[in-house]
């Protein structure tokens, strides 16, 4: 098969069908048909990876191993949101808006060109402000963060494309190419929201439903940290400039600073979320400061092993939220009790995130640690710090979770549990694997990195 | 009375010398900072496009500044009719009779009372932006139009510090963004970054009409 018909079939097919599934939105055949075809272009990416590279825009696409291998993920991760909302609806027009988004993502993905890319991954932000509201009326705090972030971005990467473009020979002027890493620095940050800048992480975990939020933190940042290897291979000499890995260091580490010690006196699970994330997003910018392969692997490692976690706590998050009818600590006691397998899942997204040990989240952590110690003894401090805050705030819920239930609390019934909970058994399983047995991820990840440094 | 075609404004716009754009870029971005009510602002953000389109003729094809007008027309249109919405929604719900509330019965005063705080800042703004356009030039663009991307920068970036509504929030991006344009728009020679970030444009000025409907009251700040 072509490279050109495989590569296009990725963003064709969702397009072809989402007039359908929007159309069925409401009903819950069409949730099932979203299901499907995410799963079903995940496949296809796989199975159909191309051989050469095919052209878009009269540009040629990148659509190697690593592009394969984080949209089959993004894909996966997607059927696995869906599924949740099935049972826990997040609003009608997650199923096509949220195909569309990762169709244009992936598309994003396989430009080469930093600007058309950040162009397309703006255009599926500016569609996912529809789903991040949901049609709620009063706050738009966070749709307005997150819009507002991610535009301001724009112009930057724009600017970096421009000059990578036109100005060749002037990258032996430390000036310019000083130029150049601060602007993406500038783009970069504030699409991770790394700290000061997670305004948008924060605002979306409390005010979206919890499967648009973690839909949100899987696609996205897995955009911005895919674009950010793909300019660093591109451009190596970005990381000579001076002050870089102390940037990435220390910018990571105040990331995964802030969002432990906020993560640990939150009195809900879905702000929880948020700053859990912070804190992850914090360690692979970390990681991205070693600059060297085993910085890369744990990166693309910890890619894979976010989406699985996040998946994890957008389920069991909303589900949890939804029998509860309420989003506090204190309205859940009891819970865990009633809903054992949600509980688990919960617990088993949080130890990932927070890179707990037997889990896929302690293997990245592990890498990174293992490099960051002979660079400054205080680094592996600050990331213990930071995850045990996660863990405190999680540990916080479970308590609530596993207290004898108040007399007369009502939980609400939720249809289609059964397929939540094999979401759930299969992820948490996932998770569990990886940490015990990581050679062969570690492996497959290994082997993408060398294709970036 | 005949109306003026396309080409007609194009050859009275291409008249409208540059530094003259600067001012009236200085005038709307000076009513969007300043102007209580959204229907003024919705104005302003049209004139707005519509000097980018006589700054950009100096500059590039005729034909990419006639787009670039065009978008902005689309943009001021659905932030109109989103506005129009979002009020008619928030008087509804106020008013215990519905005609009292579709009829209105505010004075409708165009600049409120703290608006000092505005004006000083404004003309801060002002004098920052022609100190940058002169101290720092923009690559080979004319001084005037060079102090009049500072401006609009920092007009935009101003609004999204000073502003909470979505209305005032999106007005402040499409300005600084309009901004970035007029500069960028003759560095960037690919016409499907040209025709993406007019797509980025139309879906931003959705996006933003959405937010306003959905937040509903509140169109006119207090300041």
């Amino acid at each position: 098969m072509s490279g050109e018909f495989s590569s296009g079939m990725v963003f064709a097919i969702p397009l072809i069908f989402i007039p359908v599934i929007y159309l069925l939105r409401r009903w819950r055949v069409g949730g099932w048909l979203a299901i499907l075809l995410a799963l079903s272009t995940a496949f296809l990416v796989t199975r159909y990876a191309p051989a050469e590279p095919a052209n878009m825009f009269g540009r040629a696409l990148i659509t190697d191993a690593l592009w394969t291998n984080t949209v089959a993920l993004l894909f996966l991760a997607l059927a696995g949101l869906f599924t949740l909302s099935l049972s826990v609806p997040q609003g009608w027009t997650f199923y096509p808006v949220g195909l569309t988004v990762v169709a244009t993502v992936s598309m994003a993905l396989a430009v080469p060109h930093l600007g058309i890319a950040a162009l397309l991954v703006e255009i599926a932000v500016l569609l996912t402000i529809f789903v991040i509201q949901g049609g709620r009326l009063g706050s738009v705090r966070a749709a307005q963060r997150f819009l507002v972030m991610f535009t301001l971005a724009v112009p930057l990467f724009l600017l970096v494309a421009r000059h990578l473009d036109a100005f060749h020979d002037n990258f032996d002027d430390p000036a310019f190419v000083a130029q150049i890493a601060l602007l993406s620095a500038g783009g970069f940050a504030l699409w991770l929201g790394i700290a000061p800048l997670h305004g948008w992480l924060s605002a979306i975990a409390r005010e979206a439903q919890p499967g648009i939020a973690a839909f949100a933190f899987i696609v996205f940042p897995t955009a911005a940290i895919f674009l950010m290897l793909r300019l660093l291979a591109s451009s190596p000499w970005l990381l000579s400039v001076a002050h870089t890995r102390d940037v990435l260091l220390w910018g990571g580490a105040l990331s995964v600073l802030v969002g432990g010690i906020f993560a640990s006196v939150q009195i809900s699970f879905s702000p929880l979320m948020g700053y859990a994330v912070l804190f992850d997003l914090g360690t692979l910018v970390m990681a991205f400061g070693l600059q060297n392969r085993m910085g890369v692997a744990a990166i693309l490692f910890g890619l894979a092993g976010r989406m699985v976690a996040l998946v994890l706590l957008g389920n069991t998050t909303a589900i949890l939220n939804h029998a509860a009818r309420a989003e506090s600590f204190a309205a859940m006691r009891g819970l865990g009790r009633k809903f054992p397998v949600a509980t688990a899942g919960l617990m088993v997204g949080a130890a990932t995130l927070a890179g707990a040990p037997l889990t896929a989240g302690f293997i990245t952590r592990w890498l990174t640690v293992q490099s960051l110690a002979p660079l400054d003894a205080r680094f592996p401090f600050l990331l213990l710090i930071g995850s045990l805050g996660v863990t405190i705030g999680y540990v916080r819920g479970l308590w609530a979770l596993i207290a004898p239930p108040e007399k007369g609390s009502a939980v609400t019934i939720l249809p289609a549990m059964w397929l939540n909970r094999a979401v759930i058994i299969i992820l948490g399983g996932v998770s569990l694997w990886w940490g015990l047995f990581p050679e062969k991820m570690l492996t497959l990840a290994q082997t993408l990195a060398r294709g970036v440094f | 009375m005949n109306i003026p075609s396309l080409a007609d404004i194009f050859t009275w716009l291409i008249g409208i010398p540059v530094e003259y754009t600067t001012l009236i870029f200085f005038l709307t971005g000076s009513i969007l900072l300043l102007a209580h009510d959204w229907r003024v602002s919705v104005l302003a953000l049209v004139g707005q496009y519509l000097t980018m389109g006589a700054a950009l003729v100096y500059l590039v094809k005729p034909e990419i500044a006639a787009a670039k007008v065009l978008v902005g027309l689309f943009i001021g249109l659905m932030l109109y009719l989103s506005a129009r919405q979002a009020g008619w929604r928030q008087k509804l719900a106020r008013s215990a009779h519905p005609l009292r509330a579709l009829m209105g019965t505010s004075g409708g005063a165009a600049f409120p009372p703290g608006r000092v705080f505005r004006l000083v800042v404004t003309l801060l703004l002002m004098v920052t932006a022609i100190s940058l356009g002169q101290s720092y030039p923009i690559g080979d663009l004319p001084n005037a139009t060079g102090i009049a991307v500072y401006w609009l920068a920092l007009v935009g970036l101003t609004l999204l510090i000073l502003s909470e509504n979505p209305l005032k929030v999106g007005q402040g991006l499409l300005t600084a963004i309009t901004g970035f344009e007029l500069w960028y728009t003759t560095l960037e020679g690919s016409l499907l970054v040209v025709g993406l970030w007019g797509v980025v444009n139309l879906l931003l000025a959705l996006a933003v009409g959405y937010l306003a409907i959905i937040r509903g009251g509140e169109l006119e700040e207090d300041f």
